[in-house]
């Protein structure tokens, strides 16, 4: 095919998007919504991902050692009990690797923070405790499969000596409940929503080669081969499709930062799942390579499919 | 030669049997008419040759192409060596006449410079200069008919297949149609007129095939008036 017969098949598709411009709003709203649910529900499965995986990499357990007495009150743990506990957390399966903390060691530590957060008198108060620390010793944990986290938590607080464990196992697991079903619903509704798109592109097509069933008429009776009177139904449905696929990159961009900036607001939430959360900066190329060739794929195979059906002359 | 079946029979999926057992050779350059009533086979004829559809049995011969063998990829090179002129002009309604003839020449890839200087050339000989831009709403049958008639020359076909082109316009216009049709034929060009007008046929005379009920019940040389 010359390169003229290009530039104007090119423009009569061009001019078929406005000859049957109300089918193809409509179509490119579907698209456009298409695209956007699925869009989203992958944004919302790319962050809750990132943010079990760097709930992963705090996958630490500590296990503060002791017991308590009839009041309530610490008695830290001995030596020999330390040293048993040790051996037992080490026999334990899912169980990457265990670090002393001794509590000197967190006394340290907390004195630190109190000092970065700006309290004042801390070194008065705390050289006034520091010989009766009330602080345990402990074992930080690191777990391998934070799936297994309850688990792990629920064998060593079934060990002897243990005064109190802490993870942040409630919340891992709901995000990991949370991840399957996003999971799920991303890729029904990936298959659905494609579906439907292609549905309607299809019936746009159909409308438009209707209204153009003389031009296709005369063009096979003079010759023209079928990919001749293929490509300006397929520019058309590639236009309305990338043209989903440019304003659903447009709406996502604006709606994801607004989202992340209302987020970043509650400084409870941003505390926990803060270093979780994906810029959008970091996904807007192949959120945009993506949503463009979805647009494009859908908008011309619909068309395609649809012109094929009728060039049976 | 241009055209030849050999025991041609077409029968539709629904058991009709429209064409039985037909033999025709048309050579290159001849004038024929077919003419029969409604029903007769004479549409079933032309897409034959045009291949729309295919023989059931028997032989197709069209401009050197077998169209019982004949590819589908090689259809559009079969049609683009035959000029075809309908009843219904079939013409672009939101194309002026300029472009519904140079839309042919597009479609069968030829270069800008070749249509713009084609289409005037085509139209001219059609006597339509004044009527270039008019859109077709704008034009009288019998100059529908003449654009549709310059749109079937446009790529100087062998072939030129009418069906029924007098059939919607008035009768002192259609001695000019099959006047421009004799125009065509005398620059070698095969025509195959089919009508059921048998004035016209009288009128102009020359190679007359007559169809009913399928067969070829007629084929011969008449004078006309």
């Amino acid at each position: 095919m010359k390169i003229g017969s290009v530039n104007y098949l090119i423009n009569e598709g061009l001019e078929n998007v406005w000859r049957n411009k109300i089918m193809a709003f409509a179509s490119y709203c579907v698209l456009l919504v298409s695209i956007l649910l699925v869009g989203f529900s992958f944004l919302f499965a790319l962050n809750i991902n990132g943010i079990i995986g760097d709930i992963e990499g705090k996958n630490e357990v500590l296990v503060y050692l002791g017991d308590t007495d009839t009041g309530g009150e610490l008695i830290p743990a001995d030596y020999a009990s330390i040293a048993i506990i040790e051996s037992q957390l080490l026999d334990m399966d899912n169980i990457e690797s265990i670090t002393f903390y001794s509590k000197e060691q967190g006394f340290l530590d907390i004195k630190k923070q109190m000092q970065e957060n700006g309290e004042t008198n801390v070194d008065a108060i705390f050289a006034e405790i520091e010989k009766q620390n009330p602080l345990p010793d402990a074992y930080r944990v690191k777990v391998k499969d934070v799936n297994k986290m309850g688990e792990v938590v629920k064998n060593i607080s079934n060990l002897s000596h243990i005064y109190r464990v802490n993870s942040p196992n409630t919340f891992a697991n709901v995000l990991v409940e949370l991840r399957k079903i996003v999971t799920l619903i991303s890729l029904g509704m990936m298959l659905a929503m494609g579906l439907i798109s292609l549905v309607i592109i299809y019936n746009s097509a159909k409308v438009s080669v209707f209204s153009r069933r003389k031009e296709i008429n005369i063009m096979k009776y003079v010759g023209a081969t079928n990919a001749f009177i293929r490509l300006p139904f397929f520019v058309e449905g590639l236009i309305i499709g990338l043209l989903s696929g440019i304003t659903s990159v447009v709406i996502t961009w604006f709606a994801y930062d607004y989202i992340i900036s209302a987020i970043s607001k509650e400084e409870t939430i941003l505390l926990i799942i803060q270093n979780g959360l994906t810029p959008f900066e970091n996904i807007a190329f192949p959120i945009a390579i993506a949503y463009l060739a979805a647009g494009g794929l859908i908008g011309s195979l619909g068309t395609t499919i649809s012109v094929r059906r009728h060039l049976d002359v | 030669m241009s055209v030849e079946l050999k025991n041609v029979s077409v029968t539709y999926p629904n058991g009709y049997e429209a064409l039985h057992k037909v033999n025709l050779f048309v050579p290159d350059g001849e004038f024929a008419f077919i003419v029969g009533a409604s029903g007769a086979g004479k549409s079933t004829l032309i897409k034959l040759l045009l291949r729309e559809i295919s023989a059931t049995t028997g032989a197709v011969n069209v401009n050197d192409f077998d169209l019982v063998k004949i590819r589908k990829s090689k259809v559009p090179k079969l049609r683009r060596s035959i000029g075809t002129v309908f009843q219904d002009f079939r013409l672009i309604p939101t194309m002026d006449v300029f472009d519904n003839i140079a839309f042919v020449l597009r479609c069968i890839d030829k270069p800008r410079s070749y249509i713009n200087s084609r289409v005037p050339y085509l139209v001219n000989l059609v006597n339509l200069n004044h009527r270039m831009h008019s859109m077709p709403n704008e034009l009288s049958g019998g100059e529908q008919q003449r654009v549709a008639l310059a749109r079937a020359l446009a790529n100087d076909p062998k072939l030129l297949i009418a069906d029924e082109p007098t059939g919607n316009i008035d009768p002192e216009l259609s001695y000019e149609i099959i006047d421009l049709l004799k125009g065509v034929n005398d620059c070698g060009t095969t025509v195959i007129m089919v009508t059921h007008e048998h004035d016209l046929v009288q009128h102009f005379g020359g190679r007359v095939i007559s169809i009913s009920e399928g067969q070829i019940v007629f084929d011969e040389q008449m004078s006309g008036r």
